[in-house]
């Protein structure tokens, strides 16, 4: 969470654009992945994380911070932008465009090849999961959200995120070994 | 692989991050935009076409900004090298302006002269055109008496 996050959040509801950019600025690279993973291609995920935040800042006053984590409210709309998205048009997956931009990242840190391997197997299992799988995933071990924001983003209970979590974690095991 | 590896790999995605020109240009256009407002559909194209027309702007604020700059420079530059043109005598150049005026002050006294004497001469003319008539008067008058 950020830091001073209420304050921002009470100074944007005002209509103060400096504050909704500082909360842009943290969550953007977040939402940017969670987008680009469930759709797997950059162009879209650009347009997709670019219209959740102008949804967010156009409905900003409508957010009600009582027991609903701010990081929650900007996944769910991210989430309906995604699944609109997929209604209109068939999913588009390019794991190797998506790899490539994961390998540049990994091969600056050191690692080689193998990687590569390693992430196109990854992607796409992740991709051959259920879409409330993916979700949760994506936000708790890439995103690190706790089960709590989690379970308010995906409109579900903690138990049975944590059950979902579960289910997801074996599916993936199961889909990269086969 | 172990579920403990899954989740570290998993956590390796979180090395992906959004191309730097889109952060910049979708955050200005978002922030530019009011707050509780309803905004039409942007995707990627629209994000960069304003960015374009925004840059488009700036150019020919910038365009215009020079050419105002370099009319204001050939102005100073113009008041600064007049007087000191090489070549050029300031006294001879002064003595004939004066030379000149001279010249056109005498031409007009001649004029308002030549107007003066053609009125004199005028009058003159139509004074005695009038004796002449006066006196053919007093004749046919003096005529018509003797013949009475």
């Amino acid at each position: 969470m950020l830091e001073d996050e209420q304050n921002l959040i009470a100074r944007a509801k005002e209509g103060e654009a400096e504050a909704f950019g500082l909360l842009y600025d943290f969550y953007m690279p977040r939402i940017y992945r969670f987008v680009l993973v469930k759709v797997g291609h950059r162009e879209e995920a650009e347009d997709l994380t670019h219209q959740t935040f102008l949804k967010a800042w156009e409905h900003i006053e409508t957010y009600e911070s009582r027991g609903y984590p701010f990081s929650s409210w900007l996944y769910s709309i991210a989430r309906n932008s995604v699944i609109d998205h997929h209604r209109r048009s068939k999913p588009q997956v390019s794991i190797d465009e998506l790899g490539d931009d994961i390998l540049l990242e990994k091969e600056t840190q050191g690692s080689g090849l193998d990687a590569k391997i390693g992430w196109d197997v990854m992607l796409e299992a992740i991709f051959r999961l259920k879409g409330i799988e993916q979700d949760v995933l994506i936000m708790r071990f890439v995103d690190e959200l706790t089960h709590q924001e989690v379970a308010k983003a995906i409109g579900k209970t903690e138990g049975a995120t944590k059950v979902i979590q579960h289910r997801a974690l074996k599916n993936l095991k199961k889909l990269i070994e086969s | 692989m172990t579920q403990n590896e899954l989740i570290k790999k998993l956590g390796g995605l979180r090395a992906i991050e959004p191309n730097e020109e889109f952060v910049r240009v979708s955050r200005s256009v978002i922030l530019s935009s009011q707050s509780g407002i309803p905004i039409e559909r942007t995707t990627r194209n629209t994000i960069f076409s304003r960015g374009l027309s925004f840059a488009a702007s700036v150019t020919l604020t910038a365009v215009f900004v020079l050419v105002l700059a370099l009319g204001s420079v050939a102005g100073s530059l113009k008041t600064l090298f007049l007087p000191t043109l090489h070549g050029v005598n300031n006294e001879a150049l002064v003595s004939e302006a004066d030379a000149v005026t001279g010249d056109i002050d005498i031409r007009l006294n001649d004029i308002e002269y030549f107007d003066r004497t053609s009125r004199t001469v005028a009058l003159a003319d139509s004074s005695q055109e009038g004796m002449l008539d006066g006196e053919d008067e007093i004749d046919e008058l003096l005529n018509q008496v003797i013949e009475y």
